[in-house]
């Protein structure tokens, strides 16, 4: 089943499109690892470069992944899945489609977080990998997995184009989170936000907000009229 | 036990309602004019859509669904599709009813036309061991050859005890093997 959902959400246009936007994702860290420094500044002013990475890394994350995410759950709802409703049963189908996004998502994050420390580990001189992005990636996940219950709880094949609403809608969340931290909104939507990332609740709390979700998903499923 | 039975089953828009039951080696034939509940009937059975009224009660089963229009992965390759399906059916493909269709196994789904995308969702409803067939206008941009190969096909498996479910506008194509005709 996984390699029916691959079959038709890697086609070959749309292999072509992220292959095309993980290659200008590359080029737009590039720009920012990129430094005229000379070796010996960059070596002294280690610290301050590696924070100065770090933090416009975050932001440029925080800002593409939804769009990523977004790229590869869109075509979740699919006329084509309706026969294999009858033979395998909803709950089978629904199970397996959450089963290969989640995967997906684990395998973007890892070339995203191999990236994260390849570029400047090669390009600077600056650079020392460390654990620290390890916990940043953990969070990005979890969003994109709220991403991803949002799109398939929302968005049907009929309207997917307003599929975009939801990254611009997480963007804007966390500007609103970075700028005045409010646990409310944090609540309901628990957002990758440098104020709340360092607390372990929040950490537990957005576990459970998507368990929630992936039931609210599976129920949906079950006794939607499709 | 039947494998599913309807109890004044219906939707409030359709102002009719629907009592019969599927067993095992039925054929049930649904014939009917546009717009009397052919679909509707359809998506009652296979569970898309919940009664308004009356109720249904359906055994767990395999069903082998072929929607009135064809509903397949349009860009992926027709032998890699097929392959696929057998393989999450964990059934074999059916060369027979393949290689008489004459699909063109090597073009992607969208360079098929509307015929051969109707005999491909065809022979992938047919794979895996279903435990009922349905079947919403089989004929559907079926050529007379082709029409001929199915009705064979059907007539074999009939025989072979599997049920089904058909609903067209030739009913007289498939009439003698039906042992229930609803005429909406």
């Amino acid at each position: 089943m996984i390699k029916y959902l691959y079959m038709h959400l890697f086609y070959s246009k749309k292999r072509f499109i992220l292959v095309s936007a993980m290659i200008l994702f590359i080029l737009m860290m590039t720009l920012l690892v990129f430094t005229d420094e000379s070796i010996v500044e960059q070596r002294l002013y280690q610290a301050e470069n590696q924070i100065y990475y770090e933090s416009m890394m975050r932001k440029l994350l925080t800002m593409l992944c939804p769009f990523f995410v977004i790229l590869l759950s869109m075509d979740h709802d699919q006329q084509h899945l309706k026969p294999l409703f009858g033979y395998f049963g909803r709950m089978k189908i629904t199970i397996y489609k959450l089963i290969f996004h989640i995967l997906v998502l684990i395998w973007l994050y890892l070339i995203l977080l191999m990236l994260y420390h390849i570029l400047p580990f090669f390009l600077t001189h600056y650079y020392e990998i460390d654990t620290h992005a390890i916990y940043f990636f953990e969070h990005l996940f979890l969003d994109g997995m709220i991403i991803v219950l949002f799109t398939f709880i929302f968005i049907r094949d009929k309207h997917k184009a307003l599929s975009v609403i939801i990254p611009v809608f997480y963007i804007v969340l966390s500007f609103i989170e970075e700028d005045h931290p409010s646990l409310i909104l944090f609540y309901l939507f628990p957002v990758y936000s440098s104020y709340f990332y360092t607390l372990t609740l929040a950490y537990i709390y957005k576990i459970c907000y998507i368990c929630l979700g992936l039931i609210i998903i599976l129920i949906q499923m079950l006794y939607e009229a499709i | 036990m039947p494998l599913i039975s309807l109890n004044q089953a219906g939707k409030r828009y359709l102002k009719k309602t629907f009592s019969f039951e599927i067993n095992k080696s039925d054929f049930v034939l649904v014939s009917g004019d546009n717009g009397n509940g052919k679909t509707t009937l359809i998506q009652l059975i296979m569970g898309f859509t919940r009664p308004d009224v009356g109720f249904i009660e359906t055994k767990k089963l395999k069903i082998g669904y072929l929607p009135e229009k064809a509903m397949l992965p349009m860009f992926v390759n027709v032998k890699a599709y097929l392959n696929t399906i057998a393989k999450i059916k964990k059934s074999k493909l059916d060369q027979q009813l393949l290689l008489a269709f004459h699909i063109p196994v090597v073009k992607s789904i969208h360079e098929l036309s509307k015929g051969n995308q109707q005999k491909l969702a065809i022979v992938s409803t047919f794979m895996g061991k279903p435990d009922l067939i349905i079947l919403d206008e089989p004929l559907s941009g079926l050529d007379e050859e082709s029409t001929m190969i199915l009705k064979t096909h059907i007539e074999q498996k009939k025989k072979e005890g599997m049920s089904f479910v058909v609903s067209t506008h030739h009913p007289e194509l498939f009439i003698h093997m039906a042992n229930q005709h609803l005429k909406l």
